[in-house]
């Protein structure tokens, strides 16, 4: 015989398992939305760092670059050295990280032809570094570099675009199954309701009224309770008890 | 338990998608397993095994059922989310429970393999959910007793009076499982992955139509693969008593059979007009590129399966014409398609035959035959009513999907493919689209027409009317 503590229990029980289940469920996607967003918010970190350090390498070597034609000097200043190889370890850094290798690509093409065009006025070169060769030659290849390493600091937002929208499936993988378990667990207490109603209340309400007419007008006691748990043993105990007062009698 | 069966193949996607290195799909259906092993399983906590059902509350449990697996089947959907709105949701589980194989999918290949799985599984219970429903069920309705039974048990009425229920599902599940896993080695003999063949497997014999790929069996590109199907996809398409008396050489085998001799017949006479129809207008460069798409097309129609070589949307308009002829027409009784059923189509062609026949002689008793044997009046007047009733719901849909803005062929075959559960229709939905486009009120209204198409559209009208309650 199942006890109606059992079967409640159970009930219980399985109502437990829909909220834990969903709960831990829960937890995993949160998870699984931290992490993207975690990697979403380095990822935007590194590469505004890598670039504001290129940058400032640049300015230095714009700085010892405009210094050699204002002095009229065959070559650029020892600050430039350091420029190139500030610029040089951001941009390998950058690399390394593997974000935006696109337009990681383009600050090497544009750092190469800006070398070039610097380099062109070591002393075994011809052109001459003056003010006409600074505002035509140098600048272009000064702006083009300066554009690839902006480029390159705003646009993780496109190559991070794909994580943006995994974020959004991670948003909605985490809402919807609370949104679900709620309704879930509001179906299951309904059916823990009607179960509970049908089965033992409405039976107790019948035992109840059997008695209160048995009592009141000597009726014979004739309810039925099929299902076998302990309210049909009462039943039953209760005919037993009226059958034999009826036999006293 | 209908519910407890759903979360086993829940249970089983969920482990596909774990051994598949814990893809996306895991968590969705891990979930939905327990909502819904607990929601089945409830009940089973304050119902006793010896309570005794009548004949409607067992036919309530079914219908039921039917519905509540079509809710449940949502979940995995849901939680996954990407194309699946709640509409799009119960879309994809109403089409893949009453095996029509319709998809709102635009990627199918980007879901995750345990999902693809489900997919696949919703087909398949719902492939047995039918056979089971029309042959066991569906007998035990009062008054309609005898004449859905002649319909749809067909030329196993004789031997089945001999057999208790519990044999019928026997013989039924055996067939149906038998059938899955030949279906299944073949295809992997053939060169599919153990994986594709499992999951066009299940949706071959339930004839349902969910591919794991975007372009359907197209993608294979292999004449075996094709064949394959097609042999599996028509005999999925014939009355089971009749596969099974085939089988053990008993008397009623599919060559013996008035049913099945006018199904194979007409099926035969289709793949001949359509192939040479398309031959004929030079849609394919040979008469054996217009044989092998045109039989594939024919087949996957008549047995409304719904599988994709080819897009039909191109081919002339006689080998349009004959597929939605078939459309219409479907599968035999007792099997897993769709449509009208062959068997009713023969009966209404017997009872215009007569009707003729007495307008010329109308002193004469003209009686109406199935093997052999005089059919009641009644089935034959049934017969015509289910395929007035069919039409008006053909027609009520069109109109709908008319007055959402579709064009007339794109209405007409959505509203003709979801009754007839075969998934493709023309146009905007035809055998390369899908119905991801369409309105939420056609998606609606599609979603409808397939159950009403399944339930044998009485089955629902009743489940839904007070009267018969009481």
């Amino acid at each position: 015989m199942r006890t109606i503590r059992k079967r409640i229990s159970w009930g219980f029980i399985a109502l437990s398992c829909v909220l834990v289940g969903s709960g831990i469920i829960n937890l995993a996607e949160m998870g699984r939305l931290r992490s993207d967003t975690s990697a979403v918010i380095d990822a935007a970190t590194l590469t505004t760092d890598y670039a504001s350090d290129m940058l400032n390498a640049l300015q230095k070597q714009n700085s010892a670059v405009l210094a050699m034609v204002i002095l009229n000097e065959p070559e650029p200043t020892q600050k430039y050295h350091d420029g190139v190889y500030e610029f040089n370890s951001a941009l390998l850094k950058a690399n390394e990280a593997g974000i935006n290798t696109k337009s990681v690509g383009r600050i090497y093409e544009a750092n190469d032809n800006y070398h070039q065009i610097v380099e062109l006025h070591s002393p075994n070169n011809t052109e001459i570094a003056d003010r006409n060769w600074f505002m035509t030659s140098y600048l272009e290849a000064y702006y083009a570099l300066d554009s690839a390493v902006k480029h390159y600091m705003t646009s993780p937002s496109t190559s991070i675009s794909a994580r943006t929208a995994n974020l959004e499936q991670d948003v909605y993988r985490t809402i919807t199954p609370s949104i679900i378990t709620l309704m879930v667990a509001l179906v299951v207490v309904l059916m823990l309701y009607f179960f509970i109603d049908t089965y033992y209340l409405r039976p107790v309400k019948r035992i109840g009224k059997g008695l209160d007419n048995y009592v009141a007008t000597g009726a014979p006691y004739q309810v039925k309770i099929e299902d076998k748990s302990e309210l049909s043993t009462l039943n039953n105990n209760i005919i037993e008890l009226t059958s034999r007062i009826k036999k006293q009698q | 338990m209908v519910l407890l069966f759903d979360s086993v193949f829940m249970l089983l996607s969920a482990l596909i998608s774990y051994f598949n290195g814990i893809d996306e799909g895991f968590a969705p259906l891990l979930l939905s397993f327990i909502f819904t092993a607990v929601i089945g399983g409830f009940p089973l906590i304050f119902v006793g095994k010896s309570d005794r059902l009548s004949s409607k509350e067992s036919y309530a449990i079914v219908i039921g059922g039917w519905l509540a697996s079509c809710i449940v089947g949502m979940f995995p959907y849901l939680l996954w989310g990407g194309e699946f709105s709640v509409i799009n949701a119960w879309f994809e589980s109403v089409s893949g429970f009453t095996t029509t194989g319709a998809s709102i999918l635009n990627n199918v290949e980007a879901l995750p393999k345990g999902l693809l799985f489900w997919r696949s599984s919703t087909h398949w219970i719902g492939g047995i959910g039918v056979v089971m429903f029309a042959l066991v069920i569906m007998p035990m309705i009062g008054r309609s007793r005898m004449v859905v039974s002649n319909l749809e048990i067909s030329s196993m009425a004789k031997e089945n009076y001999h057999y208790r229920s519990s044999k019928i599902m026997r013989i039924l599940l055996g067939v149906y499982l038998g059938m899955t896993i030949a279906n299944t080695i073949a295809l992997k003999i053939a060169g599919m992955g153990w994986f594709d063949a499992v999951n066009h497997a299940l949706s071959t014999i339930s004839t349902g139509g969910f591919s794991t790929r975007n372009a359907s069996i197209g993608a294979y590109n292999s004449l075996t693969i094709e064949l394959i199907t097609i042999f599996f996809m028509f005999a999925s398409s014939l009355h089971y008593g009749i596969i099974y008396a085939t089988i053990i050489g008993g008397k009623n085998n599919v060559f013996r059979t008035e049913n099945s001799k006018f199904y194979i017949k007409a099926t035969l006479l289709m793949c001949i007009i359509v192939s040479l129809s398309l031959w004929a207008n030079h849609t394919y460069g040979s008469l054996g590129e217009a044989l092998r798409h045109g039989v594939f097309q024919v087949v996957t129609i008549v047995s409304t399966t719904g599988f994709a070589t080819a897009d039909t949307n191109i081919w002339p308009s006689l080998a349009v014409c004959v597929l939605i002829y078939l459309s219409l027409q479907g599968g035999m009784a007792g099997s897993t398609s769709g449509g009208l059923k062959s068997d009713r189509v023969l009966v209404a062609g017997k009872l215009i035959r007569a009707r003729i026949t007495q307008q010329r002689h109308p002193n004469s008793i003209v009686r109406i035959k199935s093997n052999g044997s005089v059919q009641d009046a009644s089935i034959a007047n049934f017969a015509v009513l289910y395929i007035v009733i069919y039409g008006c719901i053909v027609l009520g849909g069109t109109l709908i999907n008319a007055a959402c803005g579709l064009d007339t062929t794109t209405a007409f075959t959505a509203s003709v493919a979801s009754t007839g559960n075969i998934g493709p229709g023309f146009g905007e939905v035809g055998s390369m689209s899908n119905f991801s486009a369409m309105p939420v009120v056609v998606k609606i209204v599609c979603t409808l027409q397939m159950l009403l198409g399944r339930l044998e559209i009485f089955g629902l009208l009743q489940f839904f009317l007070m009267k018969w309650w009481r």
